[in-house]
């Protein structure tokens, strides 16, 4: 019997839990008591989701294509055929021909080892991770406006914010434990929720903003507009910030009686908002709701400059927070796990990628990579003739899915490096098998930059290893002299060369429960909130929002809004999940979520299946009528390959971050059997 | 408290006969003779897919049959099933309906059937202990009437038999609507016995109907479905207001359903 | 009743170790886990994080294995379960009066020990007071159902161990050395210290409560609107017993059953959707009138003992004593 202290592996709020272990099977799971981001509780998917460890579906063997089938290999004859498959794209194409997909459910280390893999052994930028579909909009909008890309707040803040704008988040269920945080905070304080949904937190909201898919900006300025007008303006930060002039006269077009005609919101309720923003110590949150558009980063800069002008940014209770979906998607992209930046932030010309090319030993890529939500296409022109992709499954969870299997149909060559068999991994040349979350010790990063250590517990199924072991051994088979002996050595790479990690080192995460990032040094305590006292980037930069109307949005073809998201009881493409009895049971098959009205419209009843078609494709669901989704617009999770929401998706896209327009897809109801 | 010495262990037989009755629903004869009470169910399991309720269709102390329709994961799986397939079962389990004589209305929609049929036979063995017994039965479609071809039997055996469906098909000369229609044909006094099993919309307008027609609600019973996992009173998924409907059921008399708000049949 | 310092504790854990696996609360990096323990000296006196229902009714346990042509069920062993409160004793009495026809749990109970630590501090979440208090007592309501073995107190560094069964008896004998006899004087401080924190647990009264628990309270949908559906009330209550049943297929056929929640919506689905507790706010009256009214009119008790884990639980900050608050107003 063991009890191990590890981190849920779910989502990135970062929950500390404790496994009771006998026998390599789990035995039981606790909710930390002590941990400050959970504090004794769990969601479901901590209580009962990790259980998919045992599955007897396990990868457990690595596989090689023989003769158009996937048969069991040896290490040695797997890592052959791997390194052979990648050399071949490299002699014949060249490194900007070989994709590297990194995975924001793998450690820190093994985040590092992918990128560097692609960046020092192939030769290329063109590293990616699904971030690209989530918060790259992110990124790039508070990078440039505050000089980092992350949540301002530990989680713990919740509990001394006076007032919380959640917009473009189903907090409760996406990030349970934080929005059940809001929720037990309530009494008192206010919480403003903008969403077109009505979801359990608008539900709960003093002011409900319902504005329609698509019109966040004009939204979010008109309520910036108010703060202007009715002098409501925090000067100090104004003081602290430049372009406040600009960003003033573009406000003045949006009052709220104008916007309304876009947004659908009564003015009353966006002065309502402007004051308490004004007023109250506030915690903005956002996620996908607001990144996945075409205007994504145009919508994060929006609410960087609601915050910093009300002065909501660097206090204990106010500031702006991107929650991140995956349990380390915010290390994948410290790691630079994206092909446009080098681990640690630093831009494809920044002086520092010398240092990198000095430990490494080698001379770095200095051109834009390609982007994961570009890749397939590359793939289909020819341009992309090999892939690795760790712990992803593209097929079900990219944009446009079709177009994503027949690239994947067409690559030369690729690898899959999972914990089970995918959709992805059918189109495989190589089959790696991984060891998951409870076999493999490192590190990750939880959305409020914590950085804390998971821990192996039991050993991997069969044959299968650790990421980190993978990818050294891949690149050791094709030449390079990758010496590490465990995720800490590559860790205290990482301290060197990432200085916002530099002083996390794998002895200190021993105990405690993790350290915020920037860390500059072993003595420093870890920085739970950022812009204290000075912005990052010095003075924070306001940016005057763009905003162009969805292109994909409804006309009499396809009348109706469909918006995508997840679950509370799912994961992603269900990997994991589907093999957790009681998640599955609650949620068992695909459906769409259909308002009454337009239920009554198409004579839809709750239970009916229902074709659901766009420009893109077409899928046939359950419907489930519901007052959740405001008339003329759908809602369909992308949890299902039987039903892949995503692929009624486009290629719309942000032109700054290249994130997919997931949230706004017209639609129209190709038919209802009963 | 819970069934005496409960076991989780099912026992193991084999599939005997499988008949195919429409296009998602067949009965299964299983190698294993029952002495249950109609009305009893049995938790039948597929080895590795899961184990579900479902009620003894057979006649007491005959091969136990089960007749089920494919609608989830552990019924397409028995759905899958043929001849010399291994099978599992516990129970019976529950309390059935009682028979004690005197006329008897048995009231039947869609699946609802099969334990009606069990204690149809439990009647015909002992006919003479009844007065006039009369089954109302319906279903969508005039295809979906399961046991046609016992209908005669029944009838033979001096049982009424009142059909009706929901849309009528090439060649259906009967009846169209809801069952409830058919209490114009009713033959049995107001102090019959009443089993019931369908739908518990359907049994709701049946409760009403009867009433009004000066049944005792304390003589109709009817048969509660919910979601079952042990069938033995201790997982807990099956419990409408102080009862589990495995143990203390799946049989309820009317007049303690009427004081469920949550029993779905008020 | 003995009376010694912290070795005396030690002491009942050593002689305990050597017919039973001991569960007692641990520490476990600056959380108090009630776990096994290895070492008699791990004991701590804190209340743990988690409940001791999973050493009864295990959080995943299987029931039957179906390999070369045979079945095989499990015949656990209980433990000896230490520091729980009497709180929780009781509510594993209630437990036991459902799951007392489980074949494994039984064969659990049968083989178990446990010590009671009464509390000698009121603790901040539980309410107890009108359901036995905090000490299980010779005339506990709860004691015609079964007592601990073992009860112990501690106070001013000093550990109280009494006897309340035959086979407590023979254990606390195998620990005089280690004790002396209480004297008047310290008798009458426990009964004062075990007094004072009684009335401080009656903040919140529950007999009587079904009357109160009405069909169509207003409460049941505030607080369902709340609850993000986590399971963690029932899964920490040590009265709950639900539990959900699947089988696995690793080559052999393996049937596991594991702790359920009457607050998520597949609980009471049926296949095709058909489901009497769609809404939220059903759920929320099940798991309350479930507990305070349904049970209490079968058995004669609550399906509630006051320990206050669900509201320690509960990420929302849904709070049981309100819920009942509540009840008792309108
Ligand atoms: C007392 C009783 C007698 C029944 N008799 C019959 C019968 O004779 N013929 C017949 O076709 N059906 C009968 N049913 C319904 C039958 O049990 C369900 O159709 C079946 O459980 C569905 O299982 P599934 O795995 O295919 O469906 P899924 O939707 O995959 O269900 C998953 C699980 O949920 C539970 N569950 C789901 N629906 C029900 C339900 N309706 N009742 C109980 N548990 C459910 C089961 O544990 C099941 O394994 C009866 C139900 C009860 C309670
Ligand atoms: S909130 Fe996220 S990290 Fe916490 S238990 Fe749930 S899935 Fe895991
Ligand atoms: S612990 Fe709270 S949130 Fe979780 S199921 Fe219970 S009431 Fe709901
Ligand atoms: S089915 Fe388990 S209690 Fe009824």
């Amino acid at each position: 019997m063991k009890l191990v202290r590890t981190v849920c592996p779910y989502c990135g709020v970062g929950c500390g839990m404790i496994v009771k272990v006998r026998d390599e099977r789990i035995i039981s799971v606790y909710p930390e008591r002590s941990h400050p981001s959970n504090a004794g509780t769990l969601c479901i998917k901590g209580w009962k989701g990790v259980r998919y460890v045992g599955h007897p579906d396990r990868l457990k063997k690595p596989l090689i294509r023989k003769g158009g089938r996937l048969v069991e290999a040896s290490w040695g004859e797997a890592l052959r055929t791997a390194a052979q498959g990648l050399g071949n794209a490299l002699r014949e194409w060249g490194p900007e021909s070989i994709m590297v997909v990194g995975s924001a459910k793998c450690t820190n280390e093994a985040n590092f080892l992918i990128q560097k893999f692609a960046r020092a052994v192939i030769g290329t930028n063109n590293v990616d991770h699904c971030a690209r579909l989530c918060h790259a909009p992110t990124v790039k909008a508070m990078f440039r406006m505050l000089g980092s890309g992350a949540m301002t707040n530990p989680i713990s803040d919740i509990d001394l914010a006076e007032a919380y704008f959640v917009i473009g988040s189903n907090t409760t269920e996406q990030h349970p434990i934080i929005g059940a945080r809001i929720i037990r905070n309530l009494d008192g304080k206010e919480l403003i929720v903008a969403d077109p949904r009505k979801i359990r937190l608008a539900r709960l909201a003093d002011v409900h903003l319902r504005h329609r898919p698509g019109s966040d900006i004009p939204l979010l300025n008109s309520i910036a507009h108010v703060v202007v007008e009715e002098g409501l303006v925090d000067w100090e930060y104004v003081g602290r910030s430049e372009g406040f002039e600009k960003l003033r006269r573009e406000l003045e077009r949006w009052d709220p009686g104008r916007t309304q005609g876009i947004t659908g919101v009564p003015p009353r309720l966006v002065e309502e908002a402007a004051e308490i923003v004004a007023e109250k110590r506030t915690m903005f949150f956002f996620a996908m709701g607001i990144t996945q558009h075409e205007t994504g980063t145009q919508n994060v800069a929006a609410v960087v400059n609601l915050a910093v002008i009300t002065g909501n940014v660097g206090k204990p209770g106010a500031g702006i927070n991107p929650l991140r979906g995956q349990n380390n998607v915010q290390g994948a992209t410290d790691l630079a796990v994206v092909p446009e930046i080098y681990p640690g932030y630093a831009t494809l010309d920044d002086p520092r990628i010398g240092e990198f090319e000095e430990v490494w030993g080698t001379s770095l890529p200095r051109e834009m990579g390609v982007m994961l939500s570009e890749a397939f296409e590359r793939a289909k022109q020819g341009e992309i003739r090999a892939m690795y992709i760790m712990g992803e499954n593209p097929a079900v969870s990219d944009p446009n899915s079709n177009l994503v299997r027949m690239a994947l149909e067409d690559l030369e060559f690729l690898i899959v490096q999972d914990i089970f068999p995918t959709e992805t991994s059918e189109y495989a040349d190589v089959v790696l098998p991984a060891a998951s979350w409870a076999e493999e010790d490192g590190t990750i990063t939880s959305t409020d930059r914590r950085v804390q250590r998971v821990r192996a517990f039991i050993n991997p199924p069969g044959e299968a290893m650790p990421d980190w072991w993978i990818i050294t051994q891949l690149a050791r088979t094709m030449g390079a002299d990758w010496e590490y002996n465990g995720p800490w050595d590559v860790l205290s790479e990482i301290n060197r060369l990432v200085p916002q990690y530099r002083g996390i080192t794998w002895e200190r995460l021993e105990g405690g429960h993790g350290i915020h990032w920037p860390c500059p040094s072993v003595d420093h305590p870890g920085t739970p909130r950022l812009h204290e006292g000075r912005f990052v980037r010095g003075k924070a930069l306001l940016i005057p929002p763009r905003w162009k109307p969805p292109s994909a949005w409804r006309d009499e073809e396809y009348p109706l809004i469909m918006t995508t998201g997840r679950t509370y009881f799912h994961w992603h493409t269900r990997t994991m999940t589907r093999r957790v009895a009681v998640l599955q049971r609650e949620v068992p098959e695909p459906y769409v979520e259909v308002s009454p009205e337009d239920a009554g419209t198409y004579g839809i009843r709750d239970g009916s299946r229902v074709v659901l078609e766009s420009r893109h494709g077409r899928i046939e669901v359950r419907a489930r009528v519901s007052d959740i989704v405001p008339r003329g617009v759908v809602f369909v999770p992308f949890h299902f390959a039987e039903a892949a929401a995503n692929a009624l998706v486009g290629e719309e896209k942000d032109p700054e971050s290249g994130i997919p327009a997931y949230k706004v897809v017209a639609v129209r109801i190709g038919g209802v059997a009963p | 408290m819970a069934v005496e010495g409960v076991s989780w262990v099912p026992r193991l037989t084999r599939v005997l006969e499988r008949v195919q009755h429409t296009a998602d629903t067949v009965s299964l004869k299983l190698d294993l003779s029952l002495n249950h009470q109609p009305g009893q169910f049995v938790q039948v399991s597929v080895p590795g897919v899961g184990e579900i309720p479902l009620s003894v269709a057979s006649f007491p102390g005959d091969r136990l049959m089960i007749t089920f329709r494919r609608v989830g994961r552990v019924t397409a799986a028995l759905y899958g099933l043929g001849v010399g397939d291994s099978i599992g079962v516990r129970g019976p389990f529950g309390r059935g309906f009682p028979l004690e004589g005197g006329d008897v209305l048995l009231v039947a929609g869609g699946m609802g059937l099969p334990p009606i049929r069990s204690a149809l036979g439990s009647i015909l063995r002992e006919r003479d202990r009844f007065g006039t017994v009369q089954l109302l039965y319906g279903a969508r479609r005039p295809s979906l009437l399961l046991y046609r071809e016992e209908y005669d039997a029944w009838r033979r055996g001096d049982v009424v038999v009142s059909l009706i469906v929901d849309e009528a098909e090439d060649g259906w000369r009967g009846r169209v609507g809801v069952v409830t229609e058919l209490f114009d044909e009713l033959e049995v006094g107001s102090d019959a016995t009443v089993l019931v099993c369908g739908p518990e919309i359907m049994m709701k307008f049946v409760g009403r109907g009867l009433l009004k027609m000066g049944f005792d609600p304390k003589r109709i019973y009817m048969s509660m479905e919910r979601h079952m996992k042990c069938g033995v009173g201790l997982c807990g998924h099956c419990n409408i207001g102080p009862y589990y409907v495995c143990r203390d059921g799946p049989v309820f008399d009317f007049e303690t359903l009427r004081n469920i708000p949550e029993s779905g049949v008020i | 009743m003995i009376v010694g310092g912290r070795e005396l504790l030690d002491g009942l854990v050593k002689v305990l170790m050597e017919r039973w696996t001991v569960v007692a609360p641990r520490e476990v990096e600056g959380n108090v886990v009630l776990a096994p323990l290895e070492d008699a000296g791990e004991i701590v006196l804190d209340r743990p994080l988690n409940s001791p229902k999973e050493y009864l009714l295990p959080q995943e346990e299987i029931l039957f294995e179906y390999r070369d042509g045979g079945f095989k069920a499990p015949e656990p062993r209980g433990y000896a379960i230490l520091g729980i409160r009497p709180c929780e004793f009781r509510a594993l009495l209630m437990l036991k009066s459902v799951m007392g026809e489980d074949p494994l749990f039984l064969s659990r109970w049968n083989s178990s020990f446990f010590a009671v630590q009464a509390c000698t501090e009121p603790c901040p979440s539980g309410f107890c007071g009108d359901l036995g208090g905090p000490e299980f007592s010779g005339i506990d309501p709860y004691r015609p159902l079964g007592a601990p073995d073992l009860q112990y107190y501690t106070l001013d560094g000093r550990v109280f161990v009494d006897a309340l069964t035959e086979r407590g008896k023979e254990v606390l004998g195998a620990l005089r050395d280690l004790g002396e006899g209480a004297t008047e004087e310290e008798l009458e401080r426990l009964r004062m210290r075990i007094s004072e924190v009684w009335e401080d647990m009656k903040r919140v009264r529950v007999v009587g409560i079904e009357e109160r628990a009405r069909w169509d309270h207003p409460a049941y949908s505030y607080f369902a609107e709340r609850c993000i559906q986590c399971g963690a009330c029932n899964f920490e209550c040590p009265s709950c017993f639900c539990f959900d049943i699947r089988d696995e297929d690793e080559g052999a056929w393996v049937r596991v059953r594991e702790w359920d929640s009457c607050l998520l919506e597949g609980f009471s689905k049926m296949a095709l959707g058909a489901n009497p507790r769609k809404r939220e706010e059903d759920r929320m009256r099940q798991r309350i009138l479930h507990k305070f009214k349904y049970f209490k009119e079968t058995t004669g008790f609550y399906m509630c003992t006051g320990c206050g884990r669900c509201l320690e639980a509960c990420p929302s900050g849904i709070d049981l004593r309100e819920v009942i608050s509540w009840l008792w107003r309108e």
